[in-house]
Parts: structure tokens; sequence; C-alpha cells
């Protein structure tokens, strides 16, 4: 009898300390200096502290686990064990240098933050400050639960600056008016490069030749100009500024081009303006801003075909390397033209900064389109001029709210853009 | 929402399959008792009550809001009109003594404002429901309890307005009834809660009736704008009422919602302006709404004098048939199960419509008082959204789906608010066009 007295009390003071033990285990392995510990990603601690989750008068201090761990009581431990193994097994058996960690943030699923933590903190869908398009976006949320993350829209939230999200109607006005106002297109005198000149406006671009040897074959790339640049902001914004359309109504005072109606978000991404590529764009945009330029121009401009956009990386490229001298790769954001120096046919920006749309479809039967380049956000090293991907039409508008959804605006896609293309010289209006 | 009011509407179909020719057949047996509704909110400190749109209406919210029980108050009135305004503080004083003071009523369209700004805990809304988004929006930032007559938007953009506010409202833990009667009579409770334990099965079909007389009308007079002949007439224009499928006919559409404990995926209507002398709006309408599970509900409603009226509700089910009101019938017609009245309320047909208006109230002040919220938003924006899903469809003459409505961004109403002309579209609708 004694003995089984002793017994119990032994037990329980040894679950006392289990317990006690099993706490201070739990809260050591929670803070953020243990995560820091063994965790290679010193970027990520960085970017955290400079966000709004990391003690601002926003936000309240929210540490490693209170994001990328469920809330507890939500499968939180279970979660724990499994994040731990994985990273127990990385860190010993893993290079993390080879990881690429602008993939794993580009993952719309984004494994690896629980939307629940998100909910937990932030209960209310709609709180009283809220603004109408917050509303708009939320109600957009709310129809689509089960297939959207609160970070699709909240994007940097808990690492970097954050992107204010939400509909941005202001976004279009008229470019500002410069001085030199061009009065007519440029006027082509022979194959050679010239600067475009948008009549009515202050806005010119340059065309490059890409000469080709031609031969008797079918697939034979005839010569051409391509846009020295991508489409940059200027350059879009006087497209959307002459055909925006109003709401959803048509605007046909171009030459019966319907313009964009106005973007949901902020295309620019907060980059900014100006010489700047133009981004998030759809492909249907893209074409009917050939369409605009043609009109505008008297000259018969259009997308790149793959093969000629592939003909002339490989030109630019024949006895260049790929490396950051030409080439954006840096993760963060797009970079005007000026960013990088001119290539060997004196192009800009082919490899990086943003994937270029071309007129093919991807494969046959596809509705998605080729995409040429990568961007900013690639690897370096998968850069060449065979890469190919697809756009991901579907993909790319997961976060629009609007009913229908836009077909002028990627909400979900920030590194897409153009460059123009004329063919030599059969093709002048 | 549609998703998952549908799967609901398996689940609950499955469940009443499943017990409806157990619990069906043993209904005959069970107890005829109804539990009674309070008939008085419980006491408690104080709660001051304003209210916004002072017509027949709103004057009768106020009144009901007073009798609902002990230590409850009218501080503030708002209306456009003075006129308005002032015979509602006269009746007031008339009916249950009570003097609002001057500087507690305000007129104009910013009187909403004042009103809940009036150091109010409920807000009282009772104007033309074209205003309601609007209103409900600002009551709810200012953290009120409210309640709203039916219906509370004319437009898709307005029930969605008023869906957020209400998600809103509920994470502030405010509550909300709104004017669908049924909801808070006793007769319709029971039954409804008959129904929901399979009394007649499972829901296969289902009619419902809002026939009648003209409403009323106010010819414009030479000095008013036309805004104010506008408003002084509102339920004959779309702007302002949503058309009377929306302004009356939703107090059926509400009640087929509920018992089917779905929305429609769809609906095609008719309609037409056969003797309507002022407005915009039709004065017939008959749609075809179709709820999951292929569930046809016919409804059909009429503003016209001389013609038969009938106002009630049928829904017909696997095992039986309903009037949802108070009695239930087996498929041969014999009745299965009839609400218990009492010798008095035997005699006044009218007994639990009548005091539906004051218990409204007083569930609104009982769920205050002991702090359990109640809010009826979602399910009065979705039958408002069903109404105008008809009228969209009567007018159009095409058929019009749920999620089409939810999201649709139709908004009526000018969009200046001043006592002048009025800049829309103010012909009658002609399908197909």
């Amino acid at each position: 009898m004694k003995k089984g007295v002793s017994f119990l009390i032994m037990l329980s003071i040894l679950g006392v300390l289990l317990r006690f033990l099993f706490i201070k285990a739990d809260q050591y392995t929670s803070t953020d200096t243990y995560c820091n510990s063994c965790h290679a990603h010193e970027h990520a601690h960085q970017s955290w502290r400079g966000s709004m989750h990391n003690d601002t008068l926003q936000c309240a201090h929210a540490s490693c686990v209170d994001c990328h761990l469920p809330p507890k009581g939500q499968r939180h431990y279970a979660e724990k064990v499994k994040a731990g193994l994985r990273d127990l097994y990385a860190y010993h058996f893993k290079d993390t240098s080879e990881y690429s960690w602008k993939q794993r943030r580009a993952d719309d699923t984004h494994p690896y933050t629980f939307k629940t933590s998100c909910i937990a903190c932030h209960p209310e869908l709609f709180p009283a400050g809220l603004s109408k398009s917050g509303e708009q976006a939320h109600w957009h949320y709310m129809q689509h639960q089960d297939e959207m993350h609160c970070i699709r829209c909240h994007t940097n939230t808990g690492h970097g600056k954050p992107q204010k999200p939400g509909s941005n109607l202001t976004f279009i006005t008229n470019p500002e008016k410069k001085d030199t106002l061009y009065q007519q297109a440029a006027t082509i005198t022979g194959f050679t490069a010239f600067t475009e000149t948008l009549p009515g406006s202050g806005i010119a671009f340059d065309m490059i030749a890409v000469d080709s040897l031609q031969d008797e074959s079918p697939n034979t790339i005839k010569p051409f100009y391509m846009g020295a640049n991508e489409v940059s902001w200027d350059e879009y914004l006087l497209f959307l500024s002459e055909t925006e359309a109003e709401g959803r109504s048509e605007n046909t005072k171009l030459d019966g081009i319907s313009g964009a109606t106005p973007p949901w978000g902020n295309p620019d991404q907060g980059w900014g303006l100006g010489q700047r590529p133009a981004i998030t764009m759809t492909h249907h945009a893209a074409t009917v801003y050939c369409q605009w330029l043609s009109a505008k121009t008297g000259k018969k401009y259009r997308l790149p075909t793959e093969a000629e956009w592939e003909y002339a990386a490989t030109k630019a490229f024949a006895q260049l390397k790929p490396d950051t001298q030409y080439v954006n790769t840096n993760g963060t954001s797009t970079l005007p033209p000026q960013a990088v120096e001119a290539d060997g046919i004196g192009a800009r920006h082919l490899f990086g900064n943003v994937k270029e749309f071309c007129s093919d479809v991807y494969s046959k039967g596809s509705n998605e389109f080729v995409i040429k380049g990568g961007s900013f956000k690639s690897d370096p090293n998968t850069l060449s001029p065979s890469m190919r991907e697809p756009t991901q039409h579907d993909n790319w508008l997961k976060t629009d709210p609007q009913i229908p959804k836009s077909i002028w605006w990627y909400s979900d896609c920030n590194d897409v853009g153009f460059r123009v293309v004329l063919s030599y010289p059969t093709n002048v209006k | 929402m549609n998703k998952h009011n549908r799967r609901d509407f398996i689940n609950k179909g499955l469940l009443a399959t499943g017990f409806s020719l157990a619990a069906g057949a043993l209904s005959c047996r069970q107890s005829n008792r109804a539990t009674p509704l309070p008939s008085s909110a419980p006491d408690g400190p104080v709660l001051k009550a304003g209210l916004i749109g002072c017509g027949a209406r709103g004057t009768g919210a106020a009144i009901n809001f007073l009798d609902a029980g002990p230590s409850l108050e009218l501080v503030a009135l708002g209306d456009v009109f003075e006129d308005k305004l002032q015979n509602c503080r006269t009746n007031l004083k008339k009916e249950r003594g009570i003097e609002i003071d001057s500087e507690k009523c305000f007129v104009g369209f910013d009187a909403y404002e004042k009103v809940i700004d009036a150091g109010v805990d409920i807000v009282l809304m009772a104007t033309p429901p074209f205003f309601r988004p609007q209103h409900f929006e600002a009551a709810v930032k200012a953290g009120k309890h409210i309640f709203m007559e039916k219906p509370i938007a004319v437009d898709p953009a307005g029930v969605r307005s008023i869906l957020i506010n209400g998600i809103r409202s509920q994470e502030m833990g405010l509550s909300v009834v709104t004017g669908t009667i049924k909801r808070h009579q006793e007769d319709y409770l029971a039954t409804y809660q008959k129904i929901q334990q399979g009394a007649i099965g499972e829901i296969t079909a289902g009619n419902c009736y809002y026939n009648q007389g003209k409403l009323w009308h106010v010819n414009p007079h030479a000095e008013w704008s036309e805004m104010e002949a506008m408003l002084r007439n509102w339920v004959n224009w779309c702007w302002l009422s949503g058309d009377h499928i929306v302004e009356q006919h939703i107090h059926n559409l509400d009640l087929m919602n509920w018992y089917i404990g779905a929305t429609p995926e769809k609906a095609t209507g008719f309609g037409s302006r056969q003797r309507r002398t002022t407005g915009d709006q039709y004065d017939n309408f008959s749609v075809d709404y179709v709820y999951p599970n292929r569930v046809h509900v016919h409804s059909m409603c009429r503003q016209i004098n001389g013609c038969d009226t009938n106002v009630s509700d049928h829904l017909r089910g696997t095992n039986g048939y309903t009037n949802c009101e108070n009695t239930i019938f087996n498929p041969q017609g014999e009745v299965r199960w009839k609400y218990p009245l009492t010798e008095a309320q035997e005699k006044d047909r009218w007994h639990f419509f009548w005091r539906a208006f004051t218990q409204e109230h007083i569930d609104l002040v009982s769920a205050i008082r002991n702090k359990k919220p109640i809010n009826e938003t979602k399910h009065i924006a979705e039958a408002t959204l069903t109404a105008i899903m008809g009228r969209v469809s009567a007018y159009s003459g095409k058929t019009v789906s749920w999620d089409e409505m939810l999201n649709s961004d139709l908004k009526l109403g000018p969009k200046h608010f001043v006592m002048g002309d009025i800049d829309i579209d103010k012909s009658v609708p002609t399908p197909g066009k």
C-alpha cells in the first residue's frame, strides 16, 4: 500500500516535471532565435525585421512560428513536428545554398504560411476601417475561400515592405504633357535602327534592325525591327489614356479599338512608372496595344514570334555571357533599361527583367501563349534563348475580385511584359 | 455562399429523407404545444432608440419598439421631410405620450447621420429601401443595434453592401432584426419546426402569392421638385422600392428560402404593367424559381384593384403539404396537424400577425439585454436578392442565376441627392429589349 502511494507520488512528480520540460522545450523551440539558429535564410530574417509584423505601430510583433505554424489547437504541434523533422533533415543532408528561395516564395499555395494563423490574429473580415476596395476584395475572398490565401493579396506582409492591395482606379491618368510634341510618326528610310515617335505626344522609343541570313527554307527568319527595350509605362500609359474604357463600356474612338478597363490593384507594384517596363497586362491587352500602336504610327507593329525572339536573343548573346551586367535577376523588382548595358544587338533586358509575350500559343490547342526570356525572378542559370514558359491565364487572375474578371490585367503576375516588332520591309502600311 | 447553402440543403434533404417516414408518421402523435415567444423583453438599463424614416411604418415601428418592454426610450427622429417628421412627432405624443426634443429632430438627406450620432443605442430604419444600405453601413460602423424594415435594398450592389456590413455587425456583436414578421410569429415558427422534423417529408415544390389591390400613389404637386415627388410616391418607383415584388412579395420569398433552407439557383419571370397610374413599376409578376435539387417554387404577385386577392404560401413534400402558417396536411388533403389556437386566438384571425410587429422588437431588445446577439442580416439580404432576381428576370425576359445576381454591378437611383430633377431612365422596362 505504502509502495503504491510512493509510486503514485513519484509518477505525479515525473508528470509535472515532464510537463514543465515540455513547456520549456516548446517555448525554447518557438523563439525567433531558435528558428534562426539553423535556418540558412538570413535574408528572410532581415526582410521580416523591416516588415510590419515586427513590432510596428500597425501590427503587433509576430514571431516566425506565429505565421509559419498553425495556431495552437489547430494542428500546431503536428505541424511543428513535421516542420522540425523536415528542417532537421534539410540541415544535415541538403545544401541550403542550392535552394531557390525566390521560387519558394512564388509558390501560390504558400505551403509554409498558414491561413489559420492569419485569421487567428485578424479574425475580422470587414473591420470598420476597411476601404471600399478592401470590402470588394474580402467579399471576393469570402466567395473563394478554398482557393485563396490571405497573402496572395497581402503580399510582403510578413517579409519586406508590404504592398497595399486594392483597387487603383486612379492609376490611369493622362500622361504628363511634355514640351516637345511629335507631329508625326517616324519615317523608315532603310534597314537600320530608328526612333519611333508617337504623334501628339512626347513619347518616342528605339527600334533596332535585326538582320538575318535568309535561305529558302520555309522556317527562315526574315529581317525585322525589334524594340530595343521592353514597352515602357510611358508608352503603355499613353495607350491606356487614349483608349481606356470607363467601367466595362466599350470605347471605340480609335479605329474600333476597345481599350482596357481600369486595373485592379497597383499594376506598377509601387516600383514606379516612366521607363520601367509596363507589366501585368494580359496577352490580349498587349495584342490590342500593338493594334493601337499600328493605327497611331501607320506601321504594322505586332508581338514577336517565338522564332524571332529566339533568333534575336541568340544573336544578342552570341559573344556575351548573360550576367548581371546585361541581365536583371535581382528577385525583387523590374528595372529601367539604363540599369543594364546594351547587348550584342543593342537591345536591353532580353533576358531577365520581365518575361516577354510572343504571338505563338504554347502548344497546339492550348489557350496559353509563349513567354520568353525569364524575368527578374528567374534563376540566372536557367536563362537561354530556347527557354520557354507558358502564360497561366487562370492562375494569374486568382485574386481579381471582379465579375467577370479583367481581360486586360493580370492580378497575380508582376513579371510579365512585352516588346514589339515590325517586319521588314513588306508590311509598312 | 450559395455553395454552402446548397451543401446545407443537400444535407438537410438527406436527413429529412432519412427520418421523414418515421417522424412524419409519428407527427400526428407529437405534442401540439409550441413554445410561446416572450410577451415582453426583460428589464435592464435604459435603451435609447432613434428613428430614421418617419412615415406611417416608421411611426408604427417606433411604437412597436416602445411597447416591447420596460425602460425603452425613443429620443431622436430623422426624415427627409419636415411635415413627415412633425406628423410622426404628433402621433407619438398622441399614442404613447412621449415628446421628442426639437434638438433631436433632424430633417434632410443627412438626417440619418445625426440620428445615429444622437446618443442612441438602437437605430430603427423605415425609409424607402433604396437608402437602407447607406444607413445600415453608417449605423453598423457607429456600433448601433438595428431594426430595419424589409426590404433592405433595391439592387445587387445594395444587397452586397448589406451582406458585408451584416458580417461586420456580427463581428462587432451587434443585434440586427428585420421586418420579415413571419419569422417572429409563433404559428409560423411552430410549423417550421414540424417541417424541419420531416412532417411533409422532403420538400418537392412550392407556391407563394401576394395578389392584392393597388397600394397607394401620390400625384406630383406643382411646388415639388421631381425628387420630392418621387420620394413621396416611393412605392411606385423601382429605384426607391425595388418594385412590388421586392417591396411586398419579399415576405413570401423569404419564407420559401427559410423553409427550403436554401436560396434559388435561378429564376425565370414574367411581368407587366397593366393599370398602375404613376411611377415606372410593373403591377404583376409571375416567377418560376428553381431551388437546389430542382425544387420549383412558383411565385406570383399583383397590385391591381378588382382582381382576386390571395396572400398565402404552400409547400409540398414527399409526404404531405403545408400552408406554412399553421397546418400540415397528408397527401390526401386531410389535416395531419394544426397549430393549437386558444379560444381568443381562434376568434382573432390576425392575432399573430399584429403581435409580430411588436414581437420583432421584443426579440431585438431581449437579444441585447440577454447579451445573446441575433442577426437577421443574411436572410433578409438573401430574400431581397431573391426578389430582385425575379424582377430582373421579368424586366429583361431572361433567366437569371443567383451567382449572376450576387455579383451583378446593377445599381439603381440617381448619383446626386438634392431636391431637384432626377437624371435616371424613367421608362417602364420592356422584356426582350
